[in-house]
């Protein structure tokens, strides 16, 4: 490009931001909403094409991305301009919007990249030369973002729009004194989140310098027009950027409808295969559910007729009673009496019918040594006038009575959902991949996220979708959600059709979806940099790298090998692994699995069953992060099998703990088939015991530090929120004030620089 | 010899059956561009490559006894001589004058040198039964041999005045596999054909410096790193605390495909732990297993380039984000090397009787030459394609090969639905000499073979359903596997006293009643007081055909020398035995 016209450019953008008595930005944008003033907009244009230019350039390094992003940006503020209540400078809202345009184009370029690399699997990656200066520029745009806005605002005025102090101030209707005071605080806030990631502010103020008269030198000379007449353009513009400007518009309206409740499409029944380890604070008992359809059935009815009996379920209650406790005496590590399970169930019948305990239960419990006598007891107990609908709470209530009276608890599932939970354990969830909610503002139910790498995603559903049928089948007026999970579900390769919309709209879309595996990460890093990407470094300097262990399951060993990779050739020399809040989909098996492959040799733990059988768990010399220190995060998780990585890491030397200790109860359920061959039971089967003598539970971190109420809900959000595909507009993208992390950053970097293991 | 004579190459063929030193000499003139041979038909079997002069000429040895001759510039089989019954692997000398095969059938070392007048085989050695695996020494005065089930290392002066001959033989303990001779000091590194140790030998003493074990098996690749501070080797890692459950097998946790990195001073130092330093570099991921990696080579920069067998395909490392990148080739591709500039590989690929061309700086399969003409080949033929193809499994993690390495077995630990259960994890059993060994599994539960090969790839590998002339053909593949030889075979001096003597003990003991010969098994099973964790207390006797060439012993492998079955575990014993009966036993059990 002829330097001339760059200096054209430039000359122009400082010559508006020069000039005195200007408008302020919300003053323009009236003028331009009211009006179409033409003129207005262009000088919106020319005063922050600049800091929308270069963020573009920064996050793209394209020139036709680049303006394509940045003209979609002015495109959307155009087409907003009456909508919103504005600041005076709106410096602030082109940024954020300018940043995020530029993250649906670089992901929709890995989007189509990824295709053609599935078509030729053999061509090259392109090669990226400038990959440092890149990342410092993502550096400074990510921290600059995630600063409070009265922060961000001078920041940008002052660093990326070149703008002098008192224009500034003038800008932002500022006195002179506060600007320069949250200039100076804003720069210091900056200073110290970039020194957290291991980088100087003045080495990334002058990469971005640096990148800016790149960026400058690529800016096309008339920005300025072509932008505004796209954006007066009655049309309101077609091409890329248009496109673009419709999907952000779409993104900002969508995460407004509030949500009132939330069914996870992948409900986790917390179950696995073989030994099983269920949250110790969680009962799940059978049959609670006031739904027959999804309540949990033990047995089968044996068969006897609702009107020749009294009491139609008494038989089939008594058979499978006594099938669960034919089980519970042969597995369970210290079975109760069988008279002591029956009398719980008796009291928890009676109190649920309203009736008094008689004085002679226990001795008629007592006398209950057949199936047949438990049915007669039943059935003695059963009130008389009950009808179909009471009969099932009673049934629901004995049983409920009967589970809680198995020490360690007992839960009682089905089939299907063992099916669900095995498939989420093993990362193989079939399905569509959606998160349902209910909308409050029309008859339908909403798809909340549709999941990366999801058929429903892949089909074109949007955050934010309508359901308006399934299959043929009205949505409208469906409210319970599990209804239409159901409706999604099915098997792997079948299909499903959809017919959505977004809210308001009046156009609908027909999503085709062929149901498939959905995978859904276990291993979580630092922040999503794009739809596949993750950024691990919490800190370049030191070489120190992140995981959230989200949950453990049978994916995670394979998640962290990958992470293995992407961090070593990344230069990684530590890691934090972060299993705070990790839950779900427990299993003996596969944290096994992970616990071993994270530790060089040695006695992981053991695990004491009945008759005093012990099991002992040993890890091969195979090592996941060989030789790098690592820092364990911990807080009150309550799922044994976390606890048990936990312990496992602490007791072989192989992480230092920090946070603060678990609450999980070290027991072993398993789970077995009853005789009906369909439904299973997980009972109470054994004690896990550490590997080092006297270290018992809850794990216990080396170095204690606790987060205050409201610290802890904050990092809990921000790990939750990583997951989504999207973060929602509006969202705090600011990380949170976090100690525990802060001590985990301090131990590693002293043991990195002092060169032995923590 | 004058460089001038390299530029015209006239192939000479053997003619077989000679004495160790006989020369043949059969002119069969210039490889002119006008006059290239036509593919003969034959199945060929690609094992090994090597490239002389300056990488104009790519010397390919196969299975099928010959060795075909590539144009490098041409792109083109020149020639094929016979030299052999069964080569099995070949390596350039250092002095560019020739190569040096090996012949497993006939036992024998060849040397085919370059003269005046073209090259042929110049000596024939007898080294050992079964050669796998030769290097020469960097000054071409030795040779080194490993032989497979003599479990040893034959060491053949080249340059002796007579001609060469075997200087010394270094034993080992385990069969051995691929070599890789190590300079500057220089060691012989050897690998187990089947599990995961490593002997260190000093190649100037003759002697073993070390044996290591790596938590490893299938060890099919041999190289120094680009920074030459590291032993590179290609292996499997199967987990036996995985079962082989869909989402174990899908994740990869049950069997991984790997490239080790060991520090070399932790390789010369026998008291150093190999694994202290080393880096496991997984191949593949979920939904694209990288099943049985094999030869491996490594450019001047460092960049790896790797044969993945199962799959038909090369990776080669050097992605940004540590991933490999992977292309595909032939089937089985098993050895690769190197064009000196390091600009382009030769893979030959064992199964489609072909070498492939790789660019490697454009990253892309360039050409793909036939080393014969299309064969109808016969049951067994397509049954050996099919035991080594991952694509049998889930994503191509793995192949019937890959435990049961080459008919045999890895020596591991299994944890599969073979017993009807998981949690219960089972030595993998040797497949040589099944036809004669039903029922199958440790169970006993499977009466037909066909319906045990069904079972393990649906049930095991976690692929899809056999067709049934898949299955008959992996059956006929099956079927020709003999047992393996008895280690006696080998021995310096004779056993037979001590054997007819372990015979007689054999019989007193009582072993008879569950290993009847003639196959020294039965098809009832037996509870001899070991139990599974299931419970399970009967289990069908292995045959003790071979067994002297087993690692493991009993379901779960808990006795790992043949000697422990009876000290340890009194297994079968109704007395026990004094030291000579149990050494004549020791001695018969050898023999099998």
């Amino acid at each position: 490009m002829a330097r001339d016209s760059v200096w054209v450019v430039v000359r122009r953008l400082s010559s508006v931001a020069a000039r005195a008595a200007t408008p302020t930005d919300r003053q323009l944008l009236e003028r331009f909403s009211s009006s179409r003033d033409e003129e207005a907009f262009s000088a919106l244009v020319s005063r922050h094409g600049r800091l929308v230019w270069g963020a573009c350039w920064r996050v793209l390094r394209h020139a036709q991305d680049a303006e394509d992003a940045c003209q979609a940006t002015f495109l959307v503020l155009a087409r907003r301009a009456g909508a919103v209540r504005w600041h005076d400078s709106v410096a602030n809202w082109l940024y954020g919007t300018a940043l995020r345009v530029s993250a649906e184009v670089r992901n929709r370029n890995a989007r189509n990249r990824a295709r053609e690399r599935q078509g030729h699997a053999t061509s090259k990656e392109q090669p990226a030369p400038d990959a440092a200066v890149r990342e410092l520029c993502a550096a400074l745009d990510e921290e600059l973002n995630r600063l409070p806005e009265r922060y961000r605002e001078p920041l940008l005025l002052c660093y990326l729009e070149g703008s002098t102090s008192d224009q500034a101030a003038r800008q932002l209707g500022w006195s002179q004194r506060t600007l320069e005071r949250r200039l100076a605080q804003g720069r210091e806030l900056l200073r110290a989140r970039l020194t957290r990631r291991g980088l100087t502010l003045s080495a990334v103020l002058l990469t971005a310098k640096l990148s800016c008269e790149t960026a400058l030198a690529a800016m096309p000379p008339d920005l300025t027009d072509a932008t505004t007449a796209l954006a007066v353009s009655p049309a309101g513009g077609s091409g890329a950027p248009a496109a673009l400007a419709d999907a952000t518009l779409k993104g900002m309206t969508m995460w407004q409808s509030k949500v009132i409740a939330s069914v996870v499409l992948l409900a986790a029944v917390a179950l696995g295969g073989g030994h099983v380890l269920l949250k110790a604070d969680t009962p799940q008992p059978p049959a609670r559910g006031s739904a027959p359809d999804s309540a949990p059935k033990v047995g089968q009815p044996t068969g006897a007729k609702k009107n020749a009996d009294p009491t139609p379920s008494a038989a089939s209650l008594a058979n499978r009673m006594w099938a669960v406790m034919d089980v519970v005496q042969e597995k369970h590590l210290d079975p109760p009496a069988r008279k002591d399970m029956v009398l719980a169930a008796a009291k928890s019948l009676l109190k649920a019918t309203g009736a008094a305990v008689p004085d002679d239960l226990a001795r008629r419990v007592a006398g209950v040594t057949k199936e047949a006598q438990l049915a007669a007891l039943i059935r003695e107990l059963w009130p008389d006038a009950a009808r179909d609908e009471q009969d099932r709470k009673l049934e629901a209530a004995a049983l409920d009575g009967f589970l809680d009276s198995i020490p360690g608890r007992a839960a009682v599932h089905t089939e299907s959902q063992v099916k669900i939970a095995e498939q989420l354990r093993g990362n193989r969830y079939v399905g569509v991949g959606i998160q349902l909610t209910s909308y409050e503002k029309e008859p339908y139910p909403q798809i909340q996220i549709p999941f990366r790498r999801g058929p429903a995603r892949v089909a074109g559903a949007k955050p934010g979708d309508l359901i308006i049928e399934v299959d043929g089948k009205s949505a409208k007026d469906v409210r319970d959600l599990e209804k239409i999970v159901t409706w999604f579900r099915g098997e792997e390769g079948t299909a499903v059709t959809a017919v959505v919309r977004q809210p308001g709209a009046t156009e609908t879309r027909t999503l085709k979806m062929v149901r498939g595996v959905i995978p859904l990460d276990s291993v979580l890093g630092y922040r999503r940099t794009s739809e596949d990407e993750w950024h691990y470094r919490l800190d370049r300097e030191a070489g120190i790298a992140y995981v959230w262990v989200k949950s453990i399951k049978s994916s995670t060993l394979h998640e962290l090998r990958q992470v293995e990779r992407r961090l070593r050739a990344d230069g990684a020399k530590a890691v934090v692994l972060d299993l705070r809040f990790s839950a779900g989909e427990g299993n003996l098996h596969d944290v096994a699995l992970v616990a071993d492959s994270l530790l060089d040799g040695g006695f992981m733990w053991s695990v004491r069953g009945k008759d005093d059988q012990v099991s002992e768990y040993r890890a091969d010399r195979e090592a996941l992060f060989r030789g790098w220190p690592i820092v364990a995060l911990t807080n009150d998780i309550s799922d044994n099998c976390q606890a048990l990585l936990l312990a496992a890491l602490q007791d072989n030397n192989r992480a230092v703990l920090v946070g603060e200790p678990t609450n999980n109860d070290g027991l072993v359920r398993s789970r077995f088939q009853l005789p009906d061959g369909k439904n299973t039971i997980t009972v109470l089967t054994g004690r896990l015991v550490r590997a080092v003598k006297d270290r018992a539970w809850p794990v216990r971190p080396n170095h204690e530090v606790a987060l205050d109420k409201d610290q802890r809900e904050r990092v809990r959000k921000w790990l939750f929120e990583k997951e989504l595909p999207e973060l929602p507009a509006g969202t705090d993208d600011e990380p949170p004030e976090d100690p525990q992390l802060e001590r985990t950053l301090k131990e590693l970097r002293k043991t990195l620089k002092d060169g032995v293991k923590p | 010899m004058s460089r001038s004579l390299f530029t015209r190459l006239v192939l000479v063929a053997a003619v077989l059956g000679g004495t160790a030193l006989a020369f043949f000499w059969t002119n069969r003139g210039l490889p002119a561009e006008d006059k290239q041979p036509e593919p003969r038909p034959g199945l060929r079997r690609p094992v090994a490559l090597a490239l002389a002069d300056k990488g104009k000429w790519l010397f390919v040895a196969n299975r099928s006894g010959t060795v075909s001759v590539i144009d490098t510039e041409l792109l083109k089989v020149v020639d094929e001589v016979s030299v052999g019954r069964r080569l099995s692997d070949l390596t350039e000398t250092p002095d560019g004058t020739g190569v040096v095969v090996v012949d497993e059938d006939a036992g024998e070392l060849i040397v085919l040198r370059r003269r005046e007048s073209g090259l042929g085989a110049t000596a024939r050695v007898s080294v050992d039964t079964g050669p796998v695996s030769v290097q020469v020494s960097r000054d071409g005065s030795r040779g080194f041999v490993a032989s497979l089930w003599s479990r040893r290392v034959r060491v053949v002066e080249l340059g002796a005045a007579g001609g060469p001959n075997v200087r010394h033989s270094v034993p080992l303990p385990f069969p051995p596999g691929r070599q890789l001779l190590l300079s500057d000091p220089a060691k012989l590194v050897v690998a187990d054909a089947f599990g995961g140790r490593l002997a260190i030998i000093d190649p100037v003493k003759m002697e073993v410096e070390s044996v290591r074990d790596l938590p490893a098996h299938n060890i099919r690749g041999l190289a120094v790193s680009g920074d030459g501070r590291h032993l590179l080797a290609s292996h499997q890692v199967l987990s036996a605390r995985a079962t082989t459950s869909l989402a174990d097998v899908h994740w990869g946790n049950l069997l991984t495909n790997n490239l080790r990195e060991i520090s070399l001073a932790a390789v010369r130092n026998p008291k150093a732990d190999l694994l202290a330093d080393s880096r496991l570099h997984h191949l593949g991921e979920a939904g694209r297993g990288a099943g049985d990696p094999a030869g491996l080579a490594v450019t001047s920069n460092g960049t790896v380039v790797l044969a993945l067998a199962g799959v038909g395909e090369v990776a080669v490392s050097g992605q940004r984000d540590g991933a490999w990148q992977r292309l595909s080739v032939g089937r089985r591709p098993s050895a690769l090397v190197l064009a000196p500039d390091g600009r382009y590989a030769f893979v030959a690929n064992t199964f489609s009787d072909s070498v492939s061309v790789i660019d490697l700086k454009a990253r892309r399969v360039t050409a793909e030459l036939q080393l014969a003409e299309k064969t109808e080949a016969t049951a067994a033929d397509r049954g050996e394609v099919l035991f080594h193809d991952a694509r049998l499994s889930h994503d191509g993690w793995f192949s019937c090969h890959s435990c049961h390495t080459d008919g045999h077995t890895n020596g591991l630990l299994a944890d599969t639905l073979g017993d009807g259960s998981y949690a219960t994890p089972k030595h993998v059993p040797s497949l040589r000499g099944v036809k004669d060994t039903s029922p199958f599994g440790w169970t006993g539960s499977v009466k037909e073979l066909q319906t045990q090969v069904r079972s393990s790839v649906e049930t095991t590998m976690r692929g899809a359903k056999l067709t049934a002339a898949q299955d008959a053909d992996l059956v006929a593949y099956l079927r020709t596997l003999p047992p393996a030889p008895p280690i006696n075979r080998f021995a310096e001096k004779s056993q037979a006293e001590a054997v007819r003597r372990g015979a007689a003990v054999f019989r007193e003991q009582g072993c008879v009643v569950c290993h009847e010969p003639p196959t020294y098994t039965s098809a009832k099973t037996f509870d001899v007081g070991l139990a599974d964790e299931a419970g399970n207390r009967t289990f069908n006797p292995p045959s003790l055909r071979g067994v002297s060439q087993a690692e493991a012993f009993f379901h779960d492998g808990r006795a790992r020398a043949l000697p422990d079955v009876f000290t340890k575990h009194r297994h079968g014993l109704k007395v026990e035995l004094p030291r000579n009966e149990l050494d004549d036993l020791l001695a018969f059990l050898a023999n099998l």
